[in-house]
């Protein structure tokens, strides 16, 4: 019924919510700046060299080659997870998802130690598309445990063949889901810092980082990162569209959700083999890597003090980072749910441009208004704070959106009607109601924040070293039997709550969702 | 002072971009009085409720609450939350993470301290729910929430309540009941009440007073039983009840007519000429007569019966041709084919 209404954003609300967007927006302004600080010819220049094409057709390449691949193996992957009748199908998901939790940089770590000679493109594809098949297989999963199973029955007792109700009448209808995994796979892989560097693949990230290290030259850097802006523009964009028609796939399927699955022999034996060899490969060689550097550690004493102390630094670095986003994103997440205006979606738009940029780009641009505007904090904690909060932001306040539109505005009406102001509702309905949602988002952020590069590694306070960089540290000198322990602590710490939310979103979508409760 | 009605809504007008949904609405709801908002889905009711509590801001007209102007010419005066004037929502909107006890007590200006638990304590036993201070709205059942949600509405001693189609969500059984008891409830506190319904039977049987709006305009505005019997238009007659409408002849006095069923009493004056006859299924009689269905003396004949366990339906044809549905005990459900008397009872309605 709230069509055309016109709303204003409270100002205390809006205050907030406009100095979100202003610091979101400081990385794209310091790209702006730098790439064109000599001229706009000089950009030309940069851009249509023989070594710019290099990279993009290097980076373009590695996109796609990863793409296809995880789209494979995630469809497989939900293919056995939903339509085959293996014993203890939620755990095989749980495990399949796992990769999700490794650091690429880490995982890459552990193949080059285990087989030196991957080093390279092959090498890039293998472990990036184990870090990256999760975002095809868990929304497939999703659409093929949606769909109406009685549209299967009714294709079969009309003369079709299994095999052609796959191709002709299942696969078109996940083909949303499998469009929007697979542009996050190829978003993911060209903002991808660590995979690429610890295989000594040159794209741009790494030749980003490396214009940066090499003497700084910021110009360069920043002309290079807005090509690649440029291209995940793009998938960005794609991606937003997929993901509304995956969604209406959704919607036109709430009925017939019992499931007769495929048991023949023939694809139970596929099954296993598929599952043995997803799990082998992207879990099986991290972990058994990680696990045979401590081996080699018995040789020398692990130095428990440093080992104590990344740990804390991560976790402190973490925690401060998941307080600071949220802090941020809640005003930006409550304009954008309950004050729909040209105004709020201006505001909401903003924090989701650095979900285009990578990591190392936001990072620099970081480095550079240090430098420039916030001197005092320049290697000081505030600044690496800053840094990562600016690239969980996007992640922060979808999720606050979603989790406050979970509740009905009504209920914030009838608060108001009984008396509460704009604030005083905010206080008492709206956030105490939001607070799974908003508990969740500061755990998954907290999380990513451990495990974050990049942005750690030039923006850590001098004397810091948190497990991401305490690995990175010791792996690209092949101190292998020194990373271990971080290694392991680091797995752990981002496994287990991924294995936890993967579980509970798996109960959650296997069960009816549950409607209002009546009488 | 006290005779300032609790809300006067003054030509209001409001539209979404070119689609209008109120015109010109103007309604009092004295003190102390039930009124009764009765339209089809789509009407505007809703529309014109929240324009009272504040979510929309009508583009024209002026609303009062106590006698306080808080909507003039396109402008809210006053935020929702300083109105005085509570919502008791369709689907109750219980706050899901605080106890019965505190939704209750969240419209108070204090919420601790003696006078409030008093007040809670008070509406509690008022809803009997007072063993179920500390539950959680989730454990409730429908008819628990809706009284929860109104004793949250009350609490605060609003100028006027305001209830959105506060049953719809309960099974037909059930919604009986609560109605009841929230009718009472709303009489013994002698409190203001704006109900939206599209249920005519719950309009005619809670409210003092009835609005019906139609497309956004209110045709009648009367108390139930003057609406029942003398509504102002066919359109009405036909939405507050069950109708059966036939064409019919005023006669040269204004005061009869001649239709279908016969010679027929009006109740009111109209002018002579054709004329559609309104009547109410309940004031058709029959009655069984042994005479040949074919002769032209028999009145009509049974075509179908449709049994409800308390009573049912008869379609008799009558000789015109025309059926029309007479409402019977069920003891005296005659059976198909059989010959009847066809009798109308009281005045009828012509509109022209």
């Amino acid at each position: 019924m709230n069509v055309g209404r016109r709303v204003r954003v409270p100002a205390p609300l809006a205050l907030p919510a406009v100095a979100a967007a202003v610091i979101a927006l400081i990385p794209a302004f310091y790209l702006a700046t730098q790439a064109f600080a000599r001229g706009a010819g000089n950009v030309w220049d940069e851009i249509f060299q023989s070594r710019t094409w290099d990279l993009i057709v290097r980076s373009t390449w590695l996109t796609a080659v990863v793409t296809a691949a995880s789209i494979v193996v995630g469809t497989v992957g939900a293919w056995v997870t939903t339509r085959v009748a293996l014993p203890g199908r939620a755990v095989l998901l749980v495990l399949f998802a796992l990769p999700l939790a490794i650091p690429s940089y880490l995982s890459a770590f552990a193949w080059i130690s285990w087989q030196p000679g991957l080093e390279g493109f092959w090498g890039a594809v293998i472990v990036l598309t184990c870090a990256c098949y999760p975002y095809v297989m868990l929304p497939v999963a999703a659409a093929l445990r949606g769909l109406d199973s009685t549209q299967e029955d009714v294709a079969r007792s009309l003369g079709r063949t299994q095999r052609q109700v796959m191709w002709g009448l299942v696969l078109p209808q996940v083909r949303p889901s499998i469009t929007a995994g697979g542009l996050l796979v190829a978003l993911y892989v060209l903002s991808d810092f660590g995979a690429v560097a610890a295989m000594r693949y040159e794209t741009f990230t790494w030749v980003i980082y490396g214009a940066y290290r090499a003497g700084f030259n910021p110009s360069r850097a920043a002309i290079l990162s807005l090509v690649l802006v440029a291209a995940a523009l793009i998938l960005v964009t794609l991606e937003s569209r997929a993901r509304g028609r995956a969604g209406a796939v959704r919607i036109g399927s709430g009925v017939g959700r019992n499931r007769r699955n495929t048991a023949s022999p023939r694809a139970v034996v596929g099954a296993v083999v598929a599952s043995l060899s997803i799990i082998g490969v992207g879990l099986g060689v991290p972990v058994v890597s990680v696990i045979s550097w401590l081996g080699r550690e018995t040789q020398r004493s692990v130095p428990w003090a440093d080992v104590r102390g990344a740990i804390l630094d991560s976790f402190l670095i973490g925690l401060l980072t998941a307080i600071a986003t949220i802090l941020v994103a809640l005003p930006v997440g409550i304009a954008a749910s309950r004050y729909r205006s040209r105004f709020s979606s201006a505001v909401e738009r903003s924090t989701y441009v650095t979900h285009a940029l990578p990591g190392i780009v936001i990072a620099i641009s970081v480095v550079y208004a240090g430098i420039r505007l916030l001197r005092p904090w320049y290697q000081k904690l505030p600044l690496l704070v800053l840094g990562q909060l600016l690239i969980f932001l996007p992640l922060a306040v979808a999720a606050i959106r979603n989790s406050i539109e979970q509740s009905s505005a009504r209920i914030e009406e009838a608060a108001k009607s009984l008396g509460a102001g704009t604030m005083a509702t905010i206080r008492r309905v709206t956030v105490p109601l939001a607070l799974p949602g908003i508990g969740a988002a500061a755990a998954l952020t907290m999380l990513n924040a451990m495990k974050e590069l990049p942005t750690t590694l030039l923006l850590r306070p001098t004397g810091w070293e948190t497990l991401a960089t305490s690995i990175w540290k010791y792996s690209t000198v092949s101190d292998y039997s020194a990373v271990g322990p971080y290694a392991l602590t680091l797995m752990i710490v981002t496994a287990v709550p991924t294995a936890i939310v993967t579980s509970l979103t798996v109960l959650r979508v296997s069960r009816p969702s549950s409607p209002g409760r009546q009488e | 002072m006290n005779d300032t009605p609790a809300l006067v809504v003054d030509s209001v007008s409001h539209s979404f971009g070119a689609l209008g949904v109120l015109e010109g609405v103007s309604l009092a709801v004295p003190r102390g009085s039930i009124t009764a908002v009765l339209g089809p889905s789509g009407g505007g009711k809703t529309t014109l409720l929240r324009a009272v509590a504040g979510f929309e801001t009508p583009s024209e007209g002026t609303v009062r609450i106590a006698g306080n102007v808080v909507v003039h010419d396109g402008r809210s005066l006053v935020p929702p939350e300083r109105r005085g004037v509570t919502i008791v929502p369709q689907e109750g909107a219980l706050f899901p993470h605080l106890s019965v006890f505190d939704n209750i007590a969240f419209g108070l200006k204090k919420r601790r301290g003696s006078d409030a638990e008093k007040r809670v304590r008070h509406l509690l036993d008022v809803i009997e729910l007072g063993d179920l201070a500390d539950a959680r709205p989730s454990s409730l059942s429908g008819g628990m929430q809706q009284r929860v949600a109104l004793a949250r509405a009350l609490a605060p001693s609003p100028a006027l309540v305001l209830l959105d189609e506060p049953f719809t969500a309960l099974d037909a059984t059930l919604r009986q009941t609560v109605r009841d008891e929230v009718v009472a409830t709303l009489r013994r506190e002698g409190e203001t009440a704006l109900w939206v319904t599209h249920d005519q039977q719950e309009a005619l049987s809670v409210a003092d007073q009835v609005a019906v709006l139609l497309d956004g305009r209110l045709v009648q505005v009367a108390d139930p039983v003057t609406l029942y019997r003398e509504p102002a238009t066919k359109q009405v007659a036909r939405f507050v009840g069950d109708a059966v409408v036939l064409r019919g002849t005023v006669d040269h006095d204004g005061v009869h007519a001649l239709c279908d069923t016969g010679r027929v009493t009006l109740s009111r004056p109209a002018v002579a000429g054709p004329t559609d006859i309104v009547i109410r299924p309940e004031q058709i009689e029959i009655s069984a007569n042994s005479v040949d269905p074919n002769s032209p003396s028999c009145d009509g004949v049974v075509c179908s019966t449709r049994f409800f366990g308390h009573d049912g339906i008869v379609d008799v044809r009558l000789a015109s041709g025309f059926v029309v549905s007479v409402r019977v005990h069920a003891t005296l459900l005659p059976a198909v084919g059989e010959c009847v008397d066809v009798r109308v009872n009281g005045p009828v309605l012509a509109f022209a």
